[in-house]
């Protein structure tokens, strides 16, 4: 059957520059170069080509241009090329569409609609440079009130719940080995530990040679339990319980069995060459109260040492959840929203279910607070955090912190082709073919995590700096920091903030 | 004491005799020991006897020089400073004619020198058979520069059109395919040839074994080998001898054993050469096929020090001592001479080798490491595609001969493998490939040397 | 003696080693040029491959070096430095020193007829295959 979707890429070659050195015909992984020996020429199949850059970046003479460069159909206002590649996709295979990566459509990025305060004249603003600013941040249940016993020295009688203590208010997001190469996994763990941050094994399980690393470690427990054992719990700073997903609310995970290699299917416990199938629900929660009984099973296995987490999508009902979960026991919330990545998703899931992560988080702070169980849970955001001005604006609405993923990944050298999905990744990332796997060197890739941390946290004492402000503990939830543009009295209300101007 | 002399203006400085080194040969191995007492002691007094008046060369170039690829001036093996930025006396044209261990001295024809330690490396001779007629005019050996430069004008002066090469072993190839190739004007027969393709001979070469280089090759290398000869217009009698030279005072031709005649009117002896050992048997050292000599390559005589081709080497293949007169262990063995006549530590053992060659004629090569043709009990694996030939012999598990033609590159890791007495059998097949490399070899392995 | 080692783990096999190390031994040194219009040194860089698995292999500059001691000509040669260099005009391409490499780090150049080996960029700092490795798989250390 002839295909009637044409690649969406073209590739330009300069022939004057380039000197058959092929080195783009042995990086890419989807065959697009080939090299003519006959002719002495180089090749290249275009419709093969996810526009990863891999060629036109390691290319030594620069020898080649990739082009975005998709079929121009003739669109209307109702039926786009993104509608009709699709149903031309579905009337070929027949299949659900796969994507990765997070929610590309124009909903509305509030982030872009809101805008920080600076001090001017009545209170002087801060310059990081020459004083000390404070990014530390705790995460975990915290009192209602403090008992303290006076004296000649002031004894704090309160018991503190276990807490997650990081030096910036960011923490890589759970990718889980399997979705990501061991090789992504450990730039992560590695660049936590120097950060003093951490890393989320995801869905699946921590591998053998990472277990020694559990400081920086949060351990992941969800609904296909893989790798879930004491000895792993055990392992982590921490427990999420992974309820759902900001890219594919109320869908489970699917890791096809091929990729499920000898170390995989060891650090999951499953057997090697099956499919790693997470159902959508856990079965044994069908309520809070089943939930609080996960949790307190899981804080009976680590000794109520750590804190345990409950991670969920941002759903329509996020915050009456959230309030739930607050009051069943978990010591932090982590919230993804509607563009949250993924390694593989249905297209039409990952589109258009869930809401956006400002607007949830908004509502969530806002209910928690109204019921006085704010400090019951810390809350962490995810889902599309792009820049340290993002976490910024997040923290003012009422984070505790944010999960980075697609973030962390570009900083590992991803360029966004959302093909997670095919096990090609160019760039060694989402891939378990030993052949790219290498490509990722663990030690480029900490530091380059680390370079992005540091800078970004330069960027937040820059920031909160200009607020007047030295600590980002002062910045928590405090939105009058933050001023709407463009926005709707609706969505002024939701987030809790004034329009600029007023 | 000290103190007082110092006051009247003595030197004082403790000032140890000077070594005095006598190196008799000037070869490869001379020039190991050279650079081993160097290495070591910048000060000792070094006296170099050396019977030839070149500067050192290298011999195995002679085929070069000869067929004219390389200058008379690449022949040096080291830059023309080299005694002076080492000190080295050279005593030029003088034969060393005795050595007496209890008064420490070499008698030359004109002198006697007195020695703290002294090398022999003396080398060896080229073997001459009894043959009928090997005293006439046109036949040759093929060992030194002398031999070159007396083929060279005896080309010049007589119109030879045909030779005939006495042994089909590495000289005698190399010697085959100079004298094919001959091209360099100041050698060719410039009278009587027209154009420089003309000048090179007509080559028969007579080798008394089944085939050419049978310590070398086995069976079907040498079928390759001798067809590749063949192929570039050299002549081969296998199994057959040379009876005797014919000619009245020149050579005409030569008789074989099986009665053929060859007409030619050059012959070149290349039989191989065997170690000189009278000098070393005359001062009383303990001798056999070569001089015998430790670890330290010390003679049976204390202060008396031999390597290079006059001396028996340990095989470690066939864990017995021979002569193995190849250039590697030549120089390694001159230079741990050197090491411990200068009393040095580190560098100073010497733990024997193996034979191998490497050998190229007309383009195509060919490496042979250890025992090619073992007597038995030992596995062989082979494969060929055209002239491209491995060939490999293991014994327990080990390897102990490896024979390439045409792909050679990475026969090197072999030799090391060797060397090392690596167990293979987990790998040998690997070994086979065509593409062979560290990359075929397990992990562990691989690792060590990538990190070595 | 400062030496180039490869880490195979993160060795791409993308062979950019080798392509700057004919840069850098070519008339002009520039790269299109190098690769367009002039003769092409053979790389003293050595890629192997197999399967997933790859890795750079150039002369190891050993202390005890077979090829020095076993050059029939003296070309094969140690500088001060500690480097081993081949003087390609004393070179007669005999194969001595492939014979005798454990590493198989030396290359025949057939146009040329003389070995060809990592002379660790003389002039430079860093080896250029060093510093030019896309994934940091070779380091001089």
């Amino acid at each position: 059957m002839l295909s009637l979707c044409k690649g969406e890429f073209s590739v330009e070659r300069d022939d004057d520059r380039c000197i058959r050195c092929l080195v783009c015909v042995r990086q890419c992984p989807s065959d697009v170069h080939k090299y003519d020996e006959e002719e002495d020429r180089i090749y290249s199949d275009e419709s093969e080509c996810v526009g990863c850059q891999r060629c036109a970046t390691l290319c030594p003479t620069d020898a080649i241009t990739i082009r975005y460069k998709p079929m121009e159909m003739k669109e209307n206002a109702n039926w786009k090329t993104y509608h009709l590649t699709n149903i031309y996709k579905q009337a070929e295979t027949g299949g659900i569409l796969l994507t990765g990566m997070g929610n590309d459509k124009p909903y509305p990025i509030y982030w872009d609609h809101i805008l920080l305060n600076a001090s001017q004249v009545t209170n002087p603003s801060i310059d990081p440079l020459r004083e000390p600013m404070e990014l530390r941040t705790y995460l975990g249940r915290k009192p209602d009130l403090l008992d303290i016993e006076d004296g000649d020295e002031l004894i704090l009688k309160t018991e503190i719940s276990p807490q997650l203590k990081l030096e910036l208010p960011v923490l890589f997001s759970a990718m889980s080995y399997g979705s990501i190469s061991l090789n992504a996994v450990k730039s992560l763990e590695r660049a936590a530990t120097i950060a003093g941050t951490y890393y989320n094994t995801g869905e699946g399980g921590l591998h053998k040679d990472l277990h020694k690393y559990g400081k920086n470690t949060i351990v992941q427990c969800a609904s296909g339990r893989f790798g879930v054992s004491p000895d792993y719990l055990n392992a982590g700073a921490a427990v999420e319980i992974k309820i759902g997903q900001g890219a594919k609310p109320g869908i489970g995970g699917h890791l096809p069995g091929e990729k499920v290699l000898e170390e995989i299917s060891e650090t999951r416990m499953i057997v090697e060459g099956t499919d790693a199938l997470s159902p959508a629900p856990h079965h044994d929660i069908y309520s809070i109260e089943d939930l609080r009984q996960l949790i307190f099973a899981l804080k009976e296995t680590i000794a109520y040492e750590k804190p345990v987490g409950v991670k969920i999508a941002a759903v329509h009902n996020s915050a009456a959840i959230s309030s739930g979960m607050a009051r069943a026991g978990a010591d932090f919330i982590a919230l993804d929203g509607v563009r949250g990545g993924t390694g593989a998703a249905p297209l039409v899931t990952r589109d258009n279910v869930g809401i956006p992560i400002e607007l949830a988080l908004a509502s969530i702070d806002q209910r928690l607070r109204e019921e006085g169980i704010r400090n019951n849970a810390s809350l962490i955001i995810a889902g599309g955090i792009r820049s340290s001005s993002d976490i910024i604006k997040a923290i003012a609405l009422g984070a505790d912190a944010v999960y980075i993923g697609t973030a962390a990944l570009v900083a590992l050298g991803c360029h966004l082709c959302q093909k997670c999905y095919t096990g090609k990744c160019a760039w060694g990332i989402a891939t378990q073919d030993p052949y790219l796997t290498k490509r990722l060197n663990p030690e480029i890739g900490t530091r380059r995590l680390v370079n992005l941390l540091n800078a970004w946290s330069n960027e937040m004492k820059e920031l909160i700096g200009g607020m007047g402000i030295n600590a980002i503990e002062s910045l928590r939830g405090n939105r009058l920091q933050l001023r709407g543009v463009g926005l709707t009295d609706t969505e002024y209300k939701i987030l809790g903030i004034l329009p600029a101007g007023e | 004491m000290r103190q007082e002399l110092s006051k009247r203006g003595v030197d004082v400085r403790i000032t140890v005799n000077k070594m005095r080194y006598v190196i008799v040969g000037n070869s490869i191995a001379g020039i190991g020991g050279i650079e081993g007492i160097r290495s070591i002691d910048k000060d000792g007094e070094i006296i170099l006897i050396s019977e030839e008046p070149y500067r050192v060369y290298s011999r195995p170039l002679i085929s070069y020089l000869l067929a004219g690829k390389i200058t008379d001036e690449k022949m040096y093996y080291r830059e023309e400073d080299f005694y002076d930025k080492n000190g080295v006396k050279v005593l030029f044209g003088e034969k060393a004619k005795e050595i007496d261990p209890k008064s420490k001295e070499v008698v030359t024809e004109k002198d006697t020198i007195r020695y703290d330690k002294l090398l022999l490396t003396v080398g060896g001779k080229p073997f001459i058979p009894p043959i009928k007629g090997i005293q006439k005019r046109g036949v040759f050996t093929f060992a030194g520069w002398d031999d070159v430069k007396a083929i060279g004008d005896f080309l010049r002066e007589n119109d030879a059109k045909r030779s005939v090469i006495v042994g089909g072993g590495m000289i005698g190839i190399k010697s085959a395919e100079a004298l094919k190739n001959l091209r360099f004007l100041a050698y060719a027969n410039r009278r009587f040839a027209t154009t420089l393709r003309e000048c090179g001979l007509n080559v028969t070469i007579v080798e008394l074994m089944e085939r050419i280089l049978p310590m070398a090759l086995d069976e079907e290398g040498g079928n390759i080998y001798e067809e590749h000869l063949i192929e570039n217009g050299i002549d081969i009698i296998t199994g057959d001898g040379i009876e005797e030279i014919l000619g009245e005072d020149e050579v005409s031709g030569v008789k074989l054993k099986s009665g053929k005649r060859i007409e030619c009117r050059i012959v070149i002896v290349a039989i191989g050469v065997h170690p000189n050992i009278e000098l070393a048997e005359s001062a009383g050292l303990k001798v056999d096929r070569g001089i015998k000599v430790d670890r330290v390559m010390q003679t049976s005589k204390k202060d008396i020090y031999a390597a290079g081709d006059c001396v028996e080497s340990y095989n470690i293949l066939l864990e017995e001592e021979m002569p193995i007169p190849i250039l590697p262990l030549a120089y390694k063995g001159g230079f741990t001479a050197g090491v411990n006549m200068a009393g040095g530590k580190g560098r100073s053992e010497y733990h024997g080798g193996f034979p191998m060659n490497s050998i190229q004629a007309f383009d195509l090569p060919l490496i042979s490491l250890g025992m090619v043709n073992p007597d038995g009990g030992c596995e062989v694996l082979s494969a060929r595609d055209g002239k491209n030939y491995k060939r490999l012999v293991l014994k327990d598990g080990k390897i102990f001969g490896y024979l390439a033609i045409g792909n050679i590159d990475r026969a090197g890791i072999v030799a090391g493998m060797m060397k090392e007495g690596m167990n293979v059998e987990k790998f040998k097949e690997a070994i086979m490939e065509d593409d062979f490399g560290l990359i075929y070899l397990p992990k562990d392995i691989r690792d060590n040397k990538l990190r070595g | 003696m400062r030496r180039i080692y490869v880490k195979e783990d993160v060795c791409i096999g993308c062979r950019l080693c080798e392509i700057y190390c004919i840069v850098q031994h070519s008339k002009s040194k520039n790269i299109i040029k190098a690769f367009r219009n002039e003769p092409r040194p053979l790389p003293g860089v050595l890629v192997e491959e197999k399967g997933p698995i790859s890795f750079a292999l150039q002369c190891r500059h050993c202390d005890d070096a077979p090829c020095v001691e076993s050059c029939i000509t003296g070309a094969m040669q140690r500088l001060e430095d500690g480097r081993i260099i081949c003087d390609i005009e004393r070179c007669v391409g005999c194969w001595t020193c492939i014979m005798v490499c454990p590493y198989g780090a030396i290359r025949r150049d057939q146009n040329r007829k003389v070995a060809s080996k990592c002379d660790l960029c003389i002039g430079e700092d860093i080896p250029v295959c060093v510093k030019n490795c896309p994934n940091e798989a070779l380091t001089y250390e």
